[in-house]
């Protein structure tokens, strides 16, 4: 039984969320609940392969507008009833997974494309709009948000903002919180809030910021107005191997310093680079290869070209020619569909996104896959990394580390989890490098969110408290307690 | 075949987020249980012993349409249809079917028809049907000759026009398509050898139907299950057999079509099961002057209607929820009339259209040629 069902109250809060949303904006059996409450999390995927069942809300509601969010807002605050923001719900990190029953706020019929400003570009949104709907929307009319992570078809783009998303494009385009222009949202209290019209300009603190990253613990997004760009009339890239990993980045970080705007920069290190070039484009080469792309006006993409082309050209081993960036482009998703390579097998398995400055990314990196591959040697473990956001003052790593033959029981893996992650992290925090910048903390991280910075999570905790003195937004992520 | 074996499809769907978003069923109801995934994971939570079929499962079960849209979209086709298809030959053997399903299946048991009553009548000469050895047969299908004799009189109205003697069954029985999305196979061949059995005794050497359910029956299912139909028998959907004509000079247009634009909806067990896509389009060109206005989301990637093979009787107020989010796509496109080629997609349409602004004139294609006589 879940908790708050048990409670002698359900039936009126029942009631009074039937009021608000409708009954047909009401889910609470069983069936859709389990689907409801997981996301791709290591850890909520384990639970159910090992069958060790599902934590779960007690109810799923679907507002339709800000005013019913904040209606349920001060409902749940009243019986101090945990509320779980749910977008896509498709994130890694168990940000939208409940741990303590409460109520499942699913934004996903607040998907209204409400208006598209085309002497501004700017598109404005309900944030439960998935970011494949909204893409293919605009794409129809010529335009593109440019924002095209991996989560395309997963993510809403509430869950984006609340994540502080990158795409595959941000290197030129920026992550999702450069994009965001103006924003409305539902406070913890049921105040309904607005941040100003403009993009990043303000008379005073620019409050859109607050809700970046924030993963529904300061609030619910209810709108957005996102800037947007016209399609490319090309887009083209050009493939490069370099003889090692220092050299491959000193030629990207030229790149980046000297101004060019490539819209994509995706590096591999050597072992990426062998089981990427060889099981997918049937390659066998060694070195690290890098995919650098262009897009626009086919002018100015054929200069950028030249001129990249030319600097990459120096440092490089061999130039690959185009024909490999867009099958890398044309398939970038393909590994995301199953058979997932350890699906099937028990693994502990991660990716570290880590953002730091060109003078430590390198010592970053090397640190991260001494720990791995040397102090976890006995659960057969495999690190590799590619670097894929890139811009004028420094760059981000994603390492993925895999323990092939970890212990048996799922106690000890979410240990040995927990271990790695922190090991790597001393890492990252010796360096100054900043953990987890776009793919959210949820509870994944949150134990680690102090650590990195005591500060900023102070003043987090202080704007948390302040803005939920009940706690009731997202309880247990992020660090910031809460649990019943 | 029993749940257990469809398990790969089963485990490697539940964690996979990558087709939801195509889900026609989910694009209305926005509910995760209602994907690939959701259906995936409460499967596997059954094939381990932590959930059982229930009223509820059960329900989201009968919920998806067939359509098949996660397989096409799906880099590695995982087959979601056919792991639903499984669960619902497990529901049927477990006796734990709804009632509403049960009520279906066992008219077209009994009766040859879901709809277990008398069927409309059509405003065509009784002396066509019931010929044998005729050039051609037409198959009207259950759906055609219960819910739209438009589209029958339409096939009489060009047959009038064209020098080749045609028939129509006296009685039409089900072809049994709807008993096996239903999860009644063993049943569904039953029923479909009953009707191969009586196409082969009215001998024609072309059948041909504007039922796309129908037509997958005829040319897959039949023998995938062993059923056969005369060797030398040709099988053709309407919109194939009708642009062979026009093509070869046998049906001649006598009026050019009013200056309507135009966008085709391919039904999804005629485009994306059975790769009928160019034969709709070279025909409404053929027609008009001018290829259809493209959806965009079309061909073997067109999103569904809603109607599904049984889905509109199961559910209707689903579909036709359904039926209202395509149609918000379609309208997008600016097209005066949308032409499909399944009957059952007019029904939904017609009714996702009902007092909407500026609602969309829908046809079916055979009425759609009918206009041109």
């Amino acid at each position: 039984m879940n908790p708050m069902k048990s409670s002698v109250y359900w039936p009126m809060i029942r009631y009074e969320l039937s009021k608000i949303v409708g009954e047909k904006n009401i889910l609470d059996s069983d069936v859709d609940l389990d689907a409801s409450c997981t996301d791709t999390w290591w850890v909520s995927r384990r639970w159910i392969a090992k069958g060790l069942g599902i934590p779960k809300a007690d109810v799923i509601v679907f507002p339709q507008k800000a005013e019913e969010v904040s209606r349920i807002i001060r409902l749940a605050r009243e019986f101090n009833l945990p509320i779980i923001p749910r977008g896509g719900g498709g994130g890694d990190i168990g940000g939208s997974v409940p741990l303590n029953g409460g109520i499942i706020v699913d934004m996903k019929k607040m998907d209204r494309i409400i208006e598209i400003d085309e002497s501004s570009l700017t598109v404005t949104v309900e944030p439960g709009i998935l970011q494949i709907h909204l893409e293919e929307w605009l794409n129809r009319r010529g335009y593109t948000t440019n924002h095209l992570p991996a989560s395309l078809t997963c993510a809403a783009v509430g869950g984006l903002i609340s994540t502080s998303g990158s795409g595959v494009l941000s290197s030129k385009y920026g992550k999702i919180n450069d994009m965001v222009i103006n924003i409305q949202a539902v406070l913890p209290t049921g105040e309904i809030v607005e941040s100003l019209p403009v993009h990043r300009h303000s008379m005073g603190p620019d409050f859109s910021r607050l809700f970046l990253g924030a993963e529904g613990t300061l609030g619910i997004i209810t709108r957005v107005t996102l800037n947007v760009h016209p399609l490319p009339e090309i887009r083209q890239f050009g493939t490069f191997l370099f003889p090692d990993l220092p050299t491959a980045i000193e030629a990207g970080r030229l790149i980046m310093v000297k101004d060019l705007k490539p819209c994509v920069v995706r590096l591999y290190d050597e072992s990426d680079t062998k089981a990427v070039l060889k099981n997918i484009l049937g390659i066998e080469s060694e070195g690290n290869y890098m995919i650098v792309g262009f897009d626009g006006f086919r002018e100015v993409v054929e200069a950028e070209k030249k001129v990249a082309f030319k600097i990459l050209n120096e440092f490089a081993s061999k130039n690959l020619g185009e024909k490999i960036g867009q099958y890398w482009w044309d398939h970038r998703y393909d590994s995301y569909y199953p058979p997932h390579a350890l699906e099937g097998t028990d693994f502990v398995h991660c990716v570290i996104d880590v953002i730091s400055g060109y003078d430590k990314i390198l010592p970053i990196y090397y640190g991260m896959k001494h720990v791995v591959e040397e102090q976890y040697k006995a659960w057969d473990p495999t690190f590799q990394a590619h670097f894929s956001h890139w811009y004028d003052w420094g760059i981000s790593i994603y390492p993925t580390f895999v323990l092939h033959n970890p212990p048996p029981t799922f106690e000890e893996q979410v240990n040995l989890f927990n271990e790695v992650w922190e090991k790597c992290a001393e890492v990252v925090f010796q360096q100054g490098g900043v953990l987890n910048e776009h793919h959210g903390v949820g509870i994944r991280t949150g134990w680690l969110l102090e650590k990195q910075e005591p500060r900023n999570f102070q003043l987090f905790s202080v704007i948390k408290k302040t803005l939920d003195p009940d706690h009731i937004m997202n309880p247990g992520k992020m660090g910031l307690g809460g649990l019943r | 075949m029993s749940l257990k074996e469809h398990e790969k499809t089963i485990r490697m769907c539940r964690f996979c987020w990558m087709c939801r978003h195509a889900c026609p069923t989910f694009l209305y109801t926005k509910n995760d249980a209602h994907t690939p995934r959701g259906y995936g994971l409460e499967l596997s939570m059954i094939l381990d012993g932590l959930r059982e079929l229930e009223p509820l499962n059960i329900e989201r079960i009968y919920q998806c349409s067939q359509c098949g849209l996660c397989r096409e979209i799906c880099v590695t086709h995982w087959p979601e249809d056919d792991m639903i298809h499984g669960a619902r030959e497990e529901i049927v053997t477990a006796g734990k079917e709804p009632q509403r399903v049960k009520q279906i299946a066992n008219s077209i048991i009994e009766k040859g028809t879901p709809y277990g009553n008398e069927e409309k009548k059509w405003n065509v000469p009784s002396d066509i049907s019931g010929k044998k050895h005729t050039e051609v047969l037409y198959f009207a299908g259950c759906s055609t000759r219960q819910n739209h004799p438009e589209i029958i009189e339409s096939i009489h109205k060009i047959f009038k026009v064209i020098n080749i003697d045609w028939t129509m069954l006296e009685s039409e029985k089900c072809c049994g398509m709807a008993l096996f999305d239903l999860g009644y196979t063993e049943e569904a061949i039953k029923v479909a050898q009953k009707l191969a059995d009586t196409i082969s005794d009215m001998g024609p050497k072309v059948l041909f139907t504007g039922c796309a359910h129908c037509y997958r029956t005829f040319k897959e299912k039949l023998p995938e299950w062993g059923i056969k139909l005369s060797s030398d028998l040709r099988i053709y959907h309407t919109t194939e057999y009708f642009e062979q004509l026009i093509s070869k000079g046998k049906l001649v247009l006598n009026k050019v079509s009013d200056k309507l634009s135009i966008s085709y909806h391919d039904p999804c067990q005629l485009g994306r099961k059975m790769g009928i896509v160019d034969a709709p389009r070279k025909l409404i060109k053929k027609l008009t002057g001018e290829a259809p206005i493209e959806l965009f989301h079309n061909r073997e990637a067109a999103e569904c209607c809603g109607a599904g093979t049984t889905m509109f009787l199961i559910d209707p107020e689903l579909s036709e929820g359904i039926a209202k989010v395509r149609l918000k796509r379609v309208k997008e496109e600016q097209a005066e009339v949308l032409v499909t080629a399944c009957q059952n997609c007019k029904t939904v349409f017609v009714k996702g259209s009902k007092n909407q602004k500026n609602s969309i004139k829908i046809m079916d294609i055979a009425e759609f040629i009918a206009l041109q006589i």
